[in-house]
């Protein structure tokens, strides 16, 4: 029978195609139905009976309005089998959807074949329809690009990574020529290549994988249309593998931006020697993410950023890095403070990565300026009220003066002491009385809580979340329905290879959209 | 009428090509529907000379409204490049047989004339090596017809004038006929918009039902049984953002069409909950047969594409729920129901505009048999309304409500002699309500549901009085100790759970020994 078939995902903020949606158009399209992709809740769709309905699901903290999408199509099918949820944030977390939905819940990965329809085929080896992402206006990025993965699951176990979880087993998967020319058969040659392996670089045969790279028309500064091509390993490579041998494959293809991960202290060594390796055969921008909020503490993640400084005086290259807070496997609302941490520090990071758009720039000047130019200054940064630290101009001479006096007569305890009750005062339902109350550092809460309230110049939680800074920490604005938000990664690989890792701008552009604090992001107070 | 007469013979002026296109319909989507009928015909001859299988009939709809163009495709025979363009440019003479094939009139195809810029088809029959393209400028032919123009030329030599032929290579195995109307326009925007179309397609196209009617087995199973065919054909709709086949817009729960809804409280769904038909034991001689739905008829369905009984012949509907209505005094109560009248007839056709029949003896008479029928269901409604909203009714109907729930909680166990009790009084009190109201003022409508609800009352009282004791299940496996125990512990989830949360507890408690009932 004809079937209509609706696919959505639910209207989190993501930038990557939804592959897995992709791959079922086409699998539903040769079986001659009839399929329309959306994203979030549409009144006409849901007006509409469908014969099936799959919805996506990405981060755990997304479950909430996941949820929130699978009801609302709940009464668009004729029986629940036919509400189909997959993906990684139901993967990581069935029991979350199971207990508030009525659907048929999938979980981990369609490699076999028949998980959906007996007889169907593995859905890993359907290509994905890019077709269906010219029905909708929705940006997603990049465009014109091949999305291929040759090998699943990755040699490591990093335990802030859901990859173990998903693709718990590594190994090669399909030959990216096979995945290339089938794309190319049904939606035509595309200009750049994304590869989203979890970790191709431990992989055995990678001069034949590099050679089918060149190949395919990705050597060293290659050009189509006249157009520069790229390559983008767009889960990052793993700086510990990168040899000198290694280092010669990345610098035979056009990768860009070349991706590494730089996750705790303990791979400084291995990191600075890939990056000097990578230099040596021509590459000189580089992206990089850093962890935190996982079993390190704000130390050591300006240690790392410092690294980078170090690397780009030293080398002569440009690290943009961008800082990924850790989020548990099982989080639902991304509140997650670790030990190493505080909510204050975590809370000071946002702001600060509110005005830099999220990056931190390989300019030594901007550095210093946002993050301060030595631990001690970038401590007293992330303590900051929110507005001083995201209009820094604006209240350096006022407020931010005199809050810099009292905070430095601090002893260290007391400093402890201070950012927890902060963290406190936070979560608080009874601010005001608190806050009332108080006797010791009552003069600094002031600059916090004028009056025991929240200032009227507050952080722009709205900016904040669409700029990925989410107010996941503040139970003043517990409503985080309708502000969208960036993926927060894990570190090396986010939950899910298919899907957003943000942000993705190749650090020599990244150069210009920065600006230093108090970027236009921000209003003026 | 600009009819002038330069010779002996009669010439059709201009004015006639007017109103054969842009004058003739009302609603601009009958372009589409005109086309669709046009290509479910040829679906037909094709599935007749074994060209295609009824299941591979196939038309497809594009809406693009970035090229702000339509097309419709279908699987069909095609026509045959020698006639195509006399095929397709003459007006009001078709090969079509009256009886077999929906349209037959030869004007509906040039329909869109009125709304684009140009109007192509394209065609090829399978064994030819050409696509025929017969090109209309819409736009030219619009000005040369305007009034305002007072043209002289006759119909035929303006629409001699405004088409264009040409061929193209087709390989020679393709068979279809596909009709575009490019350049569309922006004040007719109802044909670009899916939903627009979606909605009207699903209300006039031959098509069938979707899942979500769980009756449409039923209806088909009987026109099987009854040896009536409903033809129907896999229409696709598809614009820049959305692609679905078209289905009847039947479901079987509706929100009513005076929706009182209130921030907590969703007003009562208006539910389908059979279906019938008419005439019961088939179609007869009588030219018509019907299926109609049952169900709790609350008030009007809200669904617009859906409500009211609507006639269709060859299965495609034949003006909207209005025509019917005009044969009661209340249209209203057409709008309680969904149901099709499929006409079969033959001596039953659909006038040009496809808004109602041509006033034949046949039609006259199948439209007292619709009168008589729709009374009935007006009769239906007002029994149900009365029921549910006077003193008498709602009495009636709550003892009614109150002896069916009983009686199912009876067969399914009691807990105690206490609860046995407490049934007994609840079915007591009902029946002293239906006491109380005087012979008189039960209205003969009511009298049936009155003797139905008193008998109600009587065989739930009896159930009570026989009912098992849930813990009778259990027998053998507890000792007095534990069943006085488990006794307790049930009549106390009784006092303090709702109803229907203490028949879960219950039942999942019960579950652990051997029932009588393995569920």
């Amino acid at each position: 029978m004809n079937q209509n078939i609706l696919l959505v995902e639910p209207d989190y903020r993501s930038k990557f195609p939804p592959l897995g949606l992709l791959r079922l158009s086409t699998y539903h399209k040769s079986r001659g139905d009839a399929v329309t992709f959306v994203r979030g809740k549409d009144l006409s769709c849901r007006n509409q009976n469908w014969h099936r309905i799959y919805v996506s699901s990405m981060f755990t903290w997304e479950l909430p309005r996941t949820v929130e999408t699978i009801k609302y199509y709940q009464s668009s099918v004729s029986s629940v089998n036919d509400l189909i949820v997959g993906g990684v944030g139901v993967s990581l977390l069935p029991a979350y959807v199971k207990e508030r939905t009525e659907c048929r819940i999938i979980t981990g990965l369609l490699d076999k074949g028949g998980e959906l329809d007996t007889l169907g085929p593995s859905l890993l080896s359907v290509v994905p329809d890019y077709s269906l992402l010219e029905s909708i206006s929705y940006p997603y990025f990049p465009k014109d690009a091949y999305f291929t993965k040759i090998t699943t699951g990755c040699i490591r176990k990093c335990k802030f990574c859901a990859v173990p979880i998903l693709e718990p087993l590594f190994g090669f998967g399909s030959s990216l020529q096979g995945q290339l020319a089938k794309v190319i058969k049904s939606h035509g040659e595309k200009q750049n290549l994304v590869i989203m392996d979890n970790n191709i670089l431990g992989i055995d045969d990678l001069d034949d994988i590099f050679a089918e790279i060149r190949d395919a028309g990705f050597s060293s500064k290659a050009t189509r249309n006249k157009r520069v091509r790229s390559v983008d390993f767009n889960q990052g490579l793993d700086c510990r593998l990168i040899d000198k041998q290694k280092a010669d494959l990345l610098g035979s293809i056009c990768a860009n931006p070349v991706r590494l991960a730089f996750d705790h202290d303990g791979i400084e060594k291995p990191y600075r020697a890939a990056i000097k390796r990578l230099a040596d055969v021509g590459h000189k921008e580089f992206t990089n993410f850093l962890l935190f909020n996982f079993v390190d503490k704000p130390e050591s993640l300006y240690r790392r950023m410092q690294v980078n400084m170090e690397l780009n005086n030293e080398l002569g290259v440009a690290v943009t890095a961008f800082p990924m807070r850790f989020v548990p496997m099982d989080d639902v609302n991304r509140r997650h403070i670790s030990s190493g941490w505080t909510w204050r520090y975590l809370r000071g990071m946002q702001c600060v990565l509110l005005a830099t758009r999220g990056i931190v720039s390989p300019n030594p000047v901007f550095f210093d300026h946002a993050f301060g130019g030595t631990l001690a200054e970038f401590l007293e940064i992330l303590a900051m009220p929110d507005r001083y630290i995201i209009w820094r101009k604006a209240h350096e001479t006022g407020g931010a003066e005199d809050w810099r006096k009292l905070y430095r007569k601090l002893s260290e305890e007391d400093r402890n002491d201070f950012l927890a009750l902060l963290g406190q005062l936070n979560k608080s339902r009874n601010r005001l009385q608190e806050v009332q109350n108080l006797v010791k550092f009552r003069d600094l809460i002031e600059h916090y809580y004028p009056g025991g309230k929240t200032p009227e110049n507050k952080a722009p939680e709205k900016i904040l979340a669409a700029q990925g800074l989410s107010t996941g920490y503040d139970y003043e604005f517990p409503g985080l329905g309708d502000a969208p938000s960036r993926t927060d990664s894990h570190g090396t690989v986010p939950q899910h290879p298919d899907l957003d890792i943000e942000p993705g701008f190749p650090a020599g552009r990244a150069r210009t959209q920065v600006s230093p604090l108090a970027a236009e992001a921000a209003p003026a107070p | 009428m600009m009819t002038q007469t330069q010779e002996a013979r009669p010439i059709f002026g201009v004015s006639v090509l007017e109103t054969l296109t842009v004058g003739m319909y009302t609603n601009p989507l009958d372009c589409i529907r005109e086309l669709v009928q046009n290509s479910f015909d040829s679906i037909r001859s094709a599935v007749k000379v074994g060209q295609i299988s009824a299941k591979e009939g196939r038309i497809d709809i594009v809406l693009d409204d970035s090229r702000r163009s339509i097309s419709v495709r279908d699987n069909g025979t095609g026509i045959p490049s020698e006639n195509a363009r006399a095929r397709l440019s003459n007006v009001g003479q078709s090969l079509k047989s009256l009886e077999d094939d929906i349209g037959f009139r030869g004007i509906g195809r040039l329909h869109g004339i009125a709304y684009c810029d140009r109007l192509v088809f394209k065609t090829s029959v399978a064994g030819e090596a050409v696509a025929s393209v017969v090109t209309f400028d819409a736009k030219g032919l619009r000005a040369l017809m305007s009034p305002v123009e007072r043209r002289n030329d006759t119909a035929e030599e303006i629409l001699y004038a405004c088409t264009d032929l040409a061929t193209e290579p087709e390989l020679a195995d393709e068979h279809y006929f596909e009709a575009t109307l490019i350049d569309v326009s922006g004040q007719v925007a109802q044909l670009l918009d899916f939903d627009e179309v979606y909605g009207y397609l699903s209300q006039v196209a031959p098509v069938d039902f979707d899942t979500a009617f769980y009756y449409a087995t039923k209806v088909r199973k009987w026109a099987q049984n009854h040896g009536v065919e409903v033809p129907h054909a896999s229409v696709r709709l598809k614009s820049t953002k959305k692609e679905r086949f078209v289905f009847k817009p039947y479901k079987t729960s509706y929100k009513p069409l005076r929706d009182t809804k209130t921030e907590d409280k969703e007003s009562e769904r208006i539910e389908v909950t059979d279906v019938a038909f008419y005439p019961e034991d088939g179609p007869h001689c009588n030219g018509v047969w019907i299926w109609y739905s049952k169900g709790n008829l609350l008030g009007q369905i809200g669904d617009r594409n859906a409500s009211g009984i609507r006639l269709r012949k060859q299965n495609m509907s034949v003006g909207g729920a209005s025509r019917i209505e005009e044969l009661i005094p209340e249209a209203r109560f057409n709008k309680y129901f969904i149901g099709e009248v499929h006409v079969h007839s033959q001596a039953c056709i659909p006038n040009a505009r496809r808004d109602g029949f041509e006033d034949t003896r046949e039609w006259a008479a199948i439209r007292d048999q619709l009168t008589a029928f729709l009374k009935e269901r007006e009769k239906e409604v007002r029994t149900s309304s009365n029921l549910r909203s006077d003193k008498v009714g709602k009495a009636i109907r709550g003892a009614q409500i109150t002896a069916e729930k009983i009686l199912a909680d009876a067969a399914s166990g009691i807990t105690s002699n206490q609860e046995r009790e407490k049934l007994l009084r609840t079915l007591d009190d009902q029946k002293a309500k239906l006491d109380e109201i005087a012979p008189a003022k039960i209205t003969e409508e009511l009298k049936a549901a009155y003797e139905a609800a008193l008998t109600e009352i009587t065989e739930a009282t009896t159930g009570v009085q026989n009912a098992d004791f849930v813990l009778a299940q259990a027998k053998g496996q507890l000792d007095r100790k534990q069943k006085k125990l488990l006794q307790d512990v049930l009549e106390t989830l009784r006092d303090c759970l709702p109803p229907d949360t203490f028949k879960l507890a219950r039942d999942a408690i019960m579950a652990r020994f051997d029932s009588k009932d393995p569920k």
